[in-house]
């Protein structure tokens, strides 16, 4: 059910986010860089409810073929959950910007020492 | 139908939920909420494991829709052990936290409660994406104790661990995804049997995913390094529940994915457990010679937890269930010993003024109990007899023997010389007869709420040690359930779905 | 009375008594108590009651029947002995219990895995013979119980400088527990060649000291030496000689450190270099010195003689008994200077060092505010100590009596030998052993009489072996820690990566 293409995207677009995480330097583009990787992670459950020509799955008569709700239950929850984690990683920045004056990592790092 | 095992989990988010209210009026009025919360949650996790030790285990639909379509919880001899843990140490740190003046604060109290109510729910869930979400509001509960100082070190701590645990949390939802895209289910029960559907590359990559996101959650070297920064900026009353209670649950998960839902017939298993039992050889001496060279004491002990992820694995890992009792052994040893550690260590450094071990010259005589509390535990996780640590540390090598792991038994006796050493470095300090001049308070807390959780503590280390049976008789049964994915199958789906 | 109780599925019984370790378990009831006596002039409660810890854990473990409870036994020797190291201590005896730890938590460990092996293969604990893939693990864990040289050196490092009074409870129980497992569980005729040639290198090292205690504490290496050699032939004969021997060296060596330990209560030192004509001052100490020096050195008619006769015959003169009698001339050498340098002297009477003998030993264990009480006390007690400077300035009772007590069995046991092994005949008397066992004393004498400079007590450092190894010791691991901190300074992406990295190494070797 999972299109190749849908696949690439996913595999891509976590990969970029993963890639920012481990090599932004700001603490806010980390922030950034994780809430892509978990944008790739969403599209990637979503994709998996989908069947071609299928609507919503809400009860009609007229309709025989629903999409898998269960994934965008998921999904759903899944994009809550990226949000907490979201905001306390960006008020964790901004305590740490405070307290250092930077939010470049290796600043703070060095500061740290 | 009993709904005991629902309210271990309501119960204390319902209490974090109320208290943020009860903060609004006045402080005064916390203890109204805490104090039924704290003792409806022991009682409540009491019964779920009084009913499963009497009557066998428990499947508790939730909204009564029947597995495989609703969420059900599913508890059997495994998770009445890490329910065991979980409450215990909640109360204890409820108790504990009472007597300490920073932690007292109601925001304290939210996300401790917040923490409990995520760790019950990991524990008994039997569906996989339910344990993500209980996963992740672990961590969220966590990040926020750890970042509670609102210091810059703190926020820089809480900052890692937040992607430490982001990253693995989001690891982990892929390969439920992944599996999920496969088998079309979410249940634990259903998803093992239906496992051979999957092709192999997916069901492997799925296995990895798992098993490396648990792993840096429950900081096994070398996925380890946010560890330390966490427990040294969360100080020692919260270090000692997350080293404590919730590596242990993460732990759990670890297991439960292993044994529960992978199993034998998985490709890759036995590569990972014999993956996993270098890694806790590795552990075991990376941990101990980290250990050997901090200053703080919370860092030493929290080096010393990753040692002891070491130790675990290398009986969990064994896949026997004698090894797997021992593992599960150590497992609770080393929450009783880690947590005494942990507080203790927290009594003298505010005696001292100070969590730096080279500033403890003479602390032994301004906290006597401390030090005799601090030392107990220590001869216990080194692995001294008579104490439960050499209980488990010794069926551990036996097990490997067993299994003809001489190299592994190496390790261990490696580990107890190593770890010996950096308690005694402590110690050494401890009962030097001319005190330095101490800042802070410099008698110890001698309060009933101080004191009492660690002295039992101290006693159940001592009687387990010395009576180890009391703890195996629950343990190995826990093993053979952890073993037998058949029983775990047929608890959750019904009999009929084992053929 | 026995005990039977089960542990982990295994069976345990405890205690054990039999012809092994009767003699061993009744020396150290009887030294244990007299020890205890002689903590008492310190007036010092918990240190009485850390020695008596120490005695309760020494005869617990030797009446070990499995390899559970001697562990437990040798932990509780361990931890017990660690108190009294650093009772009362100062930063430097801190350290020194720190590396006493060191060396018996790795023995700890190896007895362990040993242990495990064991279990694992016999599938029972009893106190026996270890299974042959054990052995090293057992030896490895006895060398260093044992003094197996150069693993002497936690012992020259922590007895001289223990708390006064504890070092003859001490000096009792660790290394007589680790020849006694030697003889029980693992032994062989290498093992006694090593026990021979610690007895030489333990002597020659005691040659060298010129401090009481240290002088004796070498001496244990040496008979430790001694016993080793005996007990791991693993004979019949082999086994009753060695414990025999260690009953001996129990005896005389506790007498020897109370009388270095009496000289230090009164004088205030035990500097051989700085001592002299205490005959006269302390008859009685020094008639315990006499014979203790005696016993140890292998007099005929005192107890080292016999049991060193019987070692003797036990290892049948092959080279290993030429090696006990060279370590045997270095013996007799250095308690001749032993007791010469202390009791006789070239220097005239050694003259108390200021102050009342229990004040100045506070310095050594009383704490800084009760040693303020004691400067009080001593001030109302300055009329009656003031004319003490002159005449006799014995030790007190309590010490003297386990000296007196000593000085005893150790005659008793060169008499009447078959008091502690039966079965032993007046044969070790016959004028062939006297010849072999005065020879040393002979050459003893020829070394003092013409070339006493080489051992006379000099100014001595610390074994320049103990400082090298420290300092070796000490830069390789501040490297390695260097080494280790670098590993964990990084910002967390670094590790972070690592993770990614492990993530794909484990997926390939999955799949």
């Amino acid at each position: 059910m999972i299109l190749p293409a849908t696949q690439v995207v996913v595999v891509v677009v976590f990969l970029i986010g993963l890639y920012g995480v481990l090599t932004c330097r700001k603490l806010i583009r980390i922030c950034i860089s994780l809430s892509v990787m978990e944008s790739g992670l969403i599209l990637f459950l979503v994709s998996l409810g989908f069947v071609e020509g299928a609507t919503a799955p809400i009860f009609d008569p007229r309709h025989a073929v629903y999409v898998d709700p269960v994934p965008q239950a998921l999904a759903l929850t899944a994009i809550v959950i990226a949000a907490g984690v979201n905001a306390i990683a960006l008020m964790l920045a901004v305590l740490a910007y405070r307290h250092y004056g930077t939010t470049d990592i290796r600043e703070i790092w060095r500061r740290r020492a | 139908m009993s709904h005991a095992p629902v309210l271990t989990i309501i119960i204390p988010l319902a209490g974090a939920f109320l208290i943020t209210f009860t903060e609004l009026i006045s402080a005064r009025i916390r203890p109204v909420v805490l104090i039924p919360v704290t003792l409806g949650h022991l009682g409540a996790a009491l019964s779920v494991i009084l009913q499963v030790v009497e009557q066998g285990p428990i499947l508790y639909t939730l909204g009564m829709w029947d597995p495989p379509w609703g969420i059900v919880l599913s508890i059997d001899s495994v998770s009445i052990v890490f329910l065991g843990i979980v409450s215990a140490g909640s109360a204890l740190l409820t108790v504990f936290a009472w007597g300490s003046p920073r932690e007292a604060g109601g925001k304290y109290a939210v996300l401790r409660l917040l923490l409990c109510g995520a760790m019950s729910g990991a524990v008994l869930t039997g569906d996989l994406f339910n344990l993500f979400v209980f996963a992740e509001l672990m961590t969220i509960a966590g990040t926020g104790l750890v970042a509670l100082k609102r210091k810059g070190e703190s926020a820089v701590a809480g900052f890692t661990y937040l992607m430490f645990s982001g990253v693995a949390g989001t690891f982990f939802l892929f390969g439920v995804a992944l599996l999920y895209g496969s088998t079309g289910t979410l249940n634990m029960a259903q998803l093992a049997q239906r496992l051979t559907e999957v092709d192999p590359t997916t069901q492997t990559v799925a296995f990895v995913l798992m098993v490396t996101a648990f792993g840096v959650k429950t900081a096994m070297v070398p996925l380890h390094f946010w560890q330390p920064f966490a427990y040294a900026a969360a100080g020692g009353t919260t270090a000692a529940l997350l080293s404590g209670v919730t590596m242990k649950v993460n732990l759990y998960a670890l297991l439960r994915i292993c044994y529960g839902i992978f199993g034998r017939q998985a490709g890759a298993f036995d590569d990972v457990l014999s993956v996993l039992l270098v890694v806790g050889m590795v552990s075991i001496i990376v941990g101990h010679g980290l250990a050997l060279w901090q200053d703080d004491i919370r860092r030493m002990l929290a080096f010393s937890s990753v040692a002891h992820v070491g130790y675990i694995l290398l009986g969990v890992a064994g896949g026997t269930t004698a090894a797997v009792t021992a593992g599960l052994f150590h497992a609770f040893n080393h929450f009783v010993m880690k947590v005494a550690l942990f507080w203790s260590g927290r009594g003298m450094s505010s005696v001292i003024g100070s969590p730096y071990i080279s500033r403890m010259n003479g602390v032994g005589r301004r906290a006597p109990l401390l030090v005799g509390v601090f030392f107990v535990a220590a001869l216990a996780i080194v692995g001294i007899p008579p104490t439960n640590g050499f209980a488990s540390k010794w069926l551990i090598a036996l097990s490997l023997l067993a299994e003809a792991e001489i190299v592994a038994v190496l390790v261990l006796m490696v580990g107890t010389a190593l770890s010996m050493m950096y308690y005694t470095r402590f110690l050494s300090r401890a009962v030097q007869w001319a005190p330095e001049s101490f800042s802070g308070r410099a008698v110890e807390d001698r309060r009933l709420r101080a004191v009492g959780p660690l002295v039992l503590l101290a006693a159940v280390i001592l009687i387990v040690g010395v009576l180890p049976e009391l703890a195996t008789a629950f343990l190995e049964p826990a093993a053979r359930a952890l073993l037998d994915q058949e029983a775990f199958i047929s608890n959750i789906l019904g009999a009929a779905a084992v053929q | 009375m026995t005990i039977v109780y089960t542990y982990l599925g295994v069976h345990l019984r405890y205690p054990l008594l039999d012809e092994v370790n009767e003699l061993l378990v009744t020396s150290f009831v009887v030294v244990g108590l007299l020890t205890v006596l002689y903590t008492l002039p310190a007036r010092d409660l918990p240190l009485t009651f850390k020695t008596g810890v120490h005695v309760v854990a020494g005869v617990f473990a030797a009446l070990a029947g499995d390899f559970f409870t001697l562990l437990v036994g040798l932990e509780l020797l361990t931890f017990s002995a660690y108190f009294l190291l650093v009772h009362r201590a100062d930063s430097e005896r801190a350290a020194v219990g720190y590396r006493y730890i060191g060396f018996h938590i790795s023995a700890a460990a190896l007895f362990f895995v040993g242990m495990a092996i064991q279990y694992t293969d016999t599938g029972s604990l009893q106190l026996a013979r270890a299974v042959p893939s054990a052995v090293p693990y057992f030896l490895a864990a006895f060398a260093i119980k044992a003094v197996f040289f150069p693993l002497h050196i936690w012992l020259v490092d922590a007895y001289p400088r223990a708390p006064v009074f504890a070092v003859p409870a001490l000096s009792v129980f660790t290394t007589k527990m680790g020849v006694y497992a030697i003889a029980r569980i693992a032994g062989g005729p290498v093992v006694a060649y090593i026990g021979g040639a610690t007895a030489i290198l333990g002597v020659l090292g005691a040659l060298r000291q010129s401090n009481a205690r240290r002088l004796l504490s070498y001496h244990i290496v040496s008979q430790v030496g001694y016993m080793v050699a005996g007990a791991a032939l693993a004979t019949q004969a082999g086994i009753a000689a060695g414990v025999f021997h260690a009953v001996n060296n129990i005896v005389y060596k506790t007498l020897l450190f109370m009388v270095a330990g009496a000289v230090f209560f009164t004088v205030g030192h035990d500097d051989l270099t700085r001592l002299g004509g205490l005959v006269r001052r302390m008859p009685i100490t020094f008639f315990g010195s006499m014979v203790g020096s005696a016993a140890i050195a292998g007099v005929p008619l005192f107890a080292g003689y016999a049991s060193k006769e019987l070692l003797k015959s036990a290892t049948g003169y092959t080279p290993l008994t030429y090696m006990l009698l060279l370590a045997a001339i270095g013996t007799a050498l250095s308690f001749l200077k032993f007791t010469f340098y202390m009791f006789v002297g070239e220097r005239g009477t050694t003259q108390p060092e200021s102050g009342r003998p229990d004040e100045r030993t506070a310095g050594d264990h009383t704490a800084p505010e009760a040693e303020a009480a004691a400067e009080a006390d001593a001030d109302a007690d300055a009329g009656a100590e003031a004319g003490s400077g002159r005449g006799r300035y014995e030790a007190p009772w309590t010490m003297l009596v386990p000296i007196g007590v000593l000085s005893v069995f150790s005659i008793l046991f060169g008499v009447r030998p078959q008091l502690a092994v039966a079965g032993t005949t007046y044969g070790i008397y016959s004028l062939s052993s006297l010849w072999v066992s005065v020879l040393p004393l002979l050459a003893a004498l020829g070394v003092w009489h013409f070339a006493r400079r080489l051992v006379k007590p000099h100014e001595h450092h610390e074994s320049a072996l103990l400082v090298e190894m420290r300092t070796i010791g000490g830069r390789g691991l501040r490297a390695l820690e260097r080494a280790l901190a670098f590993s964990h300074q990084h910002p967390f992406q670094v590790y972070l990566f690592l993770v990614t990295l492990c993530f794909v190494v484990l997926a390939a070797i999955a799949l």
